[in-house]
């Protein structure tokens, strides 16, 4: 019998495709806002009243000039889609980094201690959900005023609590289970249970809880700024931008069309990164 | 078609001989087409159902509570005013058929006989009398209380005359009352029912029921009215916010009559059959306001100047507003008192632009904040946009803030926006040139600009019992505010009605408040 | 138990009081409401008159206090805008709300749970593939782009179904199918992720390994267990509902209490946000209640220990 001297390798987990489509749109999209103002044929806030409406370069009418077609001031589509992904951008991964963290957080402390930190929080999370969180943003943004700090604190605000919920019940389903309890029994720091054992069994959800709440705050943002309380002009933002093609739209169906379909797009790149992480720990 | 052209003694003659006089023009017959004075027993039946579809909904059920377009158009089928605006917007007899001036401190109205509000009453002096005290009264929210303060009693001569007696010469009483202060019957002013919950008029047509933001449905009253009304069985309103929706509804027919509209949909929509599209110069002035206490630049004249040279509105109304506007040349338009037609707008010339601010002390230019709402006003957005690019061009960087309607119109009465795209004038001009030009009562809308003989024009103004005298004043009021330029003028936008083929008999005001005239379904 | 639920209920009361603290301030600090009510060219004597009649001249505590005492009494104030009771003005949207929001999680329910059970069994399949590509589709639009272009379909071009108002049941249709899309999406894919955590399990494999019918792993075990995540984000989702999707509101004019929100809070009108966010939120911690209370009754593991 012969015995290979090198052991065989272990297959290497791959990650499911939809992981690095997932990725891919996302990266691209980053990879546009960031670089905008190079990529961009023409600056977003360029007007060029003669050229207003004008179609897509592939209809009749339209030219190489302006790929996409021009809005009502003229200005080209695609200048102000590119630069309209930094809102979205921006907005998304700052509100999830605080709302998710701070939400994982406050849940998992809440179920797993108990006592006055689960009354505290869960007193917090009642109020906040007293009312939806669109109702909340809305009010804030419409009665305060609009800017872009205002928007991704109010976003982070609003989100952190779908986080909190989800880890805290989780968080009371897994405590009294068997390999928290022996933990507990072997006289394990509360932390390191925590960190070691707890967390990573109730992050699965929350990734998914995570995927969503990108593609949800990316969503709200769009929302808020159709109904103008989102960033100030001339920041282009996508929603907005639907909002204004709206009165259009029997004319000039590309000013809603692609703004719409570049937040569907980055939409379905969150989902696909977050399908991808959930199908992975499968 | 200002009242400029009539002779002074016209106001104080009998206003049906007066329409007889000018029976000959165009004017006259539209005016007495549209009073349509039905003979009684004449009785039109009523047919249909008709679908009127605006922007808004009313504040109030209660009339002298009421401020929008919209909400006067609902009011106005149901409660009448001692007098009314034609098509043209001329004063014409309504529940009042004739008026006079007596003397400087008095007016009388002659009223008309056999009208019945909804309850019963029979209409007559104790009813003006009722009503009018009931509007200046301080326990009811009506913002317009002040409009009727001259007036310091009613006095009933016989159940069709009235006296009205003024404290010092009130020269606008006729237009106040043209526009203000519905007629109420005693179950309302004695305090038993509420006109907050129950609508009881004279009007063609009575009250059924009001869903707030939703509908509010008007039947037929039993009575034919004088104006030739009613000749529709129902009338539902309901407010749709979006301008494209309204688009949709009239299109399907879930609605009859929209307004209003905003014109870029006007070539889809004539190109819907059984649909018509009508268009009217509106009366009220866009423009740019320029704040000369925030803004030093803007206090010395030529740079105001300099900001009409450097806005290119003719090429804004051609894009942005896609032709649906008329160039302004100076603060009021045709229609208005005080229009004056010599008046030449201000071409575009960048370069004379430049040179004016470099004579006024800023060679290098300066910075401005213009401040617009958002869709507040047609393509108010994208017009403060284009206008700020242009300003840039010659040197004026300005940077576009655009504010919710709260936050804006504190910033105007605050004083605190550098410059703000805005509309003003109206029908009663008094008010308008009162709140905005004159420095000594610096009004809601005043930003600064100061000039005595403008103060003085306006002031003494209110007091001319002559209209020809008045027009004048107010003519050259205009005239200076054109030379000093507090404002850029922009245009007077295009109003848009659109209506189902089968609505007939229809005008439009151009004051933009649907007054029902002969209309009928087909 | 009963201990408990009255705990709950106490909350409520104190978490509305702070909510209602919270828009009054929103609302006062934010602009003035008068000014708002009063065109430009109201003389300034007027404007200060009605300032006085709407009781706004008070200083906030005052206004706040005479407000509850109001309320008490079941009278929520006028609202500025319509002159009609605010409390009467939200109770007649919020059946409304209320009924596109139940059309919405039946369909929610009726196709997303049985879908989201079905491919979860089935991961990796083909079936899994093609819904998975659907309810990313779902989930990944704009609920107000889809407004605009099923108004733009349906309405518009083909003339079949109504764009906007509330006249009858098939004014229903597009405004619930615009939010079902996004619902159903999320609670498909939701349940079928559930149901794949719950399958890794150990007493699932536990049970398997007993021999069981695969069917009955599922419906027993999984079910339950995947159940209590889809409630916690159901209940969550109803409230954005109960709250009116304020855009789609917007988008087609439905009469609900999203809109008149939404319009409160741009026209300052203190009153009818108020009884809206009140009247929501105590609905709302009522649902969550019920929420809680699924919870218990699905998984027993759980205990709440309050105050141990």
């Amino acid at each position: 019998m012969v015995v290979s001297a090198t052991p065989r390798p272990r297959p290497r987990r791959r990650r499911p495709p939809q992981f690095y489509a997932g990725a891919a749109i996302l990266g691209a999209v980053v990879a546009v806002a960031v670089f905008a103002p190079w990529l961009s044929p023409h600056g977003y806030a360029d007007q060029d009243l003669l050229r207003s409406l004008q179609p897509p370069a592939w209809v009749r009418g339209g030219e190489w000039r302006h790929p996409l077609g021009t809005d009502r001031l003229g200005r080209d589509l695609l200048a102000r889609l590119m630069f309209g992904a930094r809102v979205s951008i921006a907005v998304a991964a700052l509100s999830v980094l605080i709302g998710g963290g701070l939400g994982t957080g406050l849940g998992l402390a809440a179920g797993y201690f108990g006592r006055w930190v689960d009354r505290l929080t869960s007193r917090l999370i009642d109020i906040q959900l007293s009312f939806p969180p669109v109702f909340i943003a809305i009010a804030i943004m419409a009665a305060l005023g609009q800017s872009l700090p205002k928007l991704v604190l109010v976003l982070a605000f609003v989100s952190w609590v779908q986080y909190a919920r989800i880890a805290r019940a989780n968080t009371l389903a897994v405590r009294e289970r068997e390999f928290v309890l022996a933990a507990r029994a072997l006289g394990a720091a509360e932390r390191r249970i925590l960190l070691r054992h707890v967390l990573p069994s109730i992050l699965p959800p929350l990734l998914v809880v995570g995927a969503v709440n990108i593609s949800s705050v990316i969503l709200a943002e769009a929302a808020l700024s159709f109904l103008g309380l989102g960033v100030q002009p001339p920041t282009p933002a996508w929603g907005s931008m639907v909002s204004e093609g709206r009165t259009v739209q029997s004319l000039a169906w590309w000013t809603t069309v692609f703004p719409g379909m570049a937040i569907a797009t980055l939409v379905v790149g969150a989902n696909l990164l977050g399908d991808g992480l959930q199908r992975e720990r499968e | 078609m200002s009242d400029g052209t009539a002779r002074p003694r016209l106001t104080r003659r009998d206003f049906l001989k007066g329409t007889a006089v000018l029976a000959g023009t165009g004017l006259a017959a539209d005016a007495l087409r549209w009073q349509l004075l039905a003979a009684p027993g004449a009785a039109i039946q009523p047919v249909g159902n008709l679908l009127i579809v605006q922007g808004v909904d009313a504040e109030s059920l209660d009339p002298h509570v009421t401020t929008s377009g919209a909400s006067k158009g609902m009011m106005w089928a149901m409660y009448d005013k001692l007098l009314e605006r034609g098509p043209d917007m001329r004063i014409i007899p309504w529940l009042a058929t004739s008026y006079r001036v007596v003397n400087d401190t008095t007016w009388e109205f002659r009223l008309r006989d056999d009208v019945y509000f909804h309850n019963g009453e029979k209409f007559g002096a104790q009813h003006v009398r009722d009503t009018i005290a009931r509007f200046k009264s301080p326990t009811i929210r009506n913002v317009y209380a002040g409009q009727l303060r001259p007036v310091r009693d009613v006095e009933i001569v016989n159940p069709l005359t009235v006296r009205i007696h003024t404290d010092g010469p009130f020269a606008l009483l006729a237009e106040v009352l043209s526009i203000y202060c519905e007629i109420l019957p005693r179950a309302i002013t004695a305090g038993e029912v509420d006109p907050a919950r129950r609508a009881i008029g004279t009007g063609p047509y009575r009250f059924v029921e009001w869903n707030p933001g939703q509908r509010m449905v008007m039947d037929f009253a039993e009575r034919p009215h004088f104006s030739g009304q009613p000749r529709v069985r129902r009338l539902v309103w309901r407010p749709v916010a979006e301008s494209a929706t309204r688009v949709v509804e009239l299109k399907t027919g879930a609605a009859h009559l929209i307004t209003p509209v905003d014109p870029i949909q006007i070539p889809e929509l004539e190109a819907t059959r059984n649909v018509d599209v009508i268009t009217f110069r509106q009366l009220s002035s866009q423009i740019v306001v320029l704040n000369s206490l925030k803004v030093r630049a803007f206090q010395d004249a030529r740079v105001r100047q300099a900001m009409n040279y450097a806005t290119d509105v003719d090429t804004l109304i051609r894009t942005v507003m896609r032709g649906a506007a008329y160039r302004l040349a100076s603060a009021f338009g045709p229609g208005i008192p005080g229009y004056d037609e010599s008046l030449r707008p201000y071409p575009y010339d960048p370069d004379r632009a430049r040179q004016l601010i470099s004579e006024a002390g800023f060679p290098t230019g300066f910075e401005v904040t213009l401040v617009t709402p958002e869709g507040r006003y047609l393509n108010d957005r994208l017009a403060s946009e284009a206008i700020a690019g242009m300003w840039s061009r010659v040197g004026v960087r300005t940077r576009v803030q655009v504010s919710d309607w709260s936050p804006f119109v504190q910033g105007v009465l605050g004083k605190t926006h550098d410059a703000f795209f805005f509309q003003q004038v109206g029908v009663l001009l008094d008010a308008t040139v009162a709140i905005n030009f004159d420095s000594d009562r610096k009004g809601a809308a005043w930003q600064g600009y100061h000039n005595p003989e403008a103060n003085r024009l306006i002031q003494d103004a209110i007091k001319t019992m002559d209209a020809n005298q008045r027009n004048e004043m107010y003519k050259r009021l205009n005239q200076i505010i054109y030379r000093e330029g507090p404002w850029v003028f922009l245009w007077n936008q295009q109003g848009v009605y659109a209506k189902q083929k089968r609505v007939q008999g229809w005008e439009a005001h151009t004051d933009g408040i649907i007054r029902l005239g002969g209309i009928r379904l087909s | 138990m009963i201990g408990y639920l009255v705990q709950r209920l106490a909350h409520l009361v104190w978490v509305l009081l702070a909510v209602s603290v919270l828009v009054f301030l929103l609302i006062h600090l934010s602009g003035d409401p008068v000014r708002l009510l009063t065109p430009l060219d109201a003389r300034p004597e007027d404007v200060e008159r009605v300032r006085r009649l709407y009781g706004l001249d008070q200083p906030l505590p005052v206004q706040y206090l005479r407000f509850l005492r109001d309320a008490a009494r079941g009278d929520m104030g006028e609202s500025f805008r319509f002159s009609r009771p605010a409390l009467e003005l939200v109770l007649d949207r919020l059946p409304n709300t209320a009924l596109l929001a139940a059309t919405t999680i039946a369909l929610t329910v009726g196709v997303g749970i049985p879908v989201g059970l079905w491919v979860g069994a089935r991961a990796g399949s083909l079936a899994d593939w093609a819904v998975s590509l659907v309810t990313f589709v779902g989930i990944s639009l704009p609920s107000f782009w889809l407004g605009v272009l099923l108004i733009l379909l349906f309405a518009d071009r083909l003339r079949w179904l109504p764009a906007s108002g509330f006249e009858s049941p098939a004014y229903l249709v597009l405004p619930s199918l615009t939010l079902a899309v996004y619902t159903t999406g999320l609670i498909t894919r939701l349940v079928r992720a559930d149901v794949l955590e719950v399958l890794r399990q150990d007493f699932i494999r536990t049970a398997r390994a007993k021999g069981l019918g695969e069917r009955v792993v599922l419906s027993r075990h999984a079910l339950r267990n995947a159940l209590i995540s889809t409630v916690t984000v159901l209940g969550l989702q109803l409230g954005n509902l109960l709250g009116g999707s304020v855009v789609v509101e917007t988008v087609f004019a439905w009469p609900g209490v999203g809109w008149l929100m939404l319009q409160g809070i741009q026209t300052r009108d203190l009153p009818v946000v108020r009884a809206v966010v009140l009247i929501v939120g105590a609905l709302f911690v009522l649902v969550n209640l019920a929420v809680d209370l699924l919870y218990l009754s699905l998984d027993p593991r759980i205990r709440y220990d309050h105050g141990r």
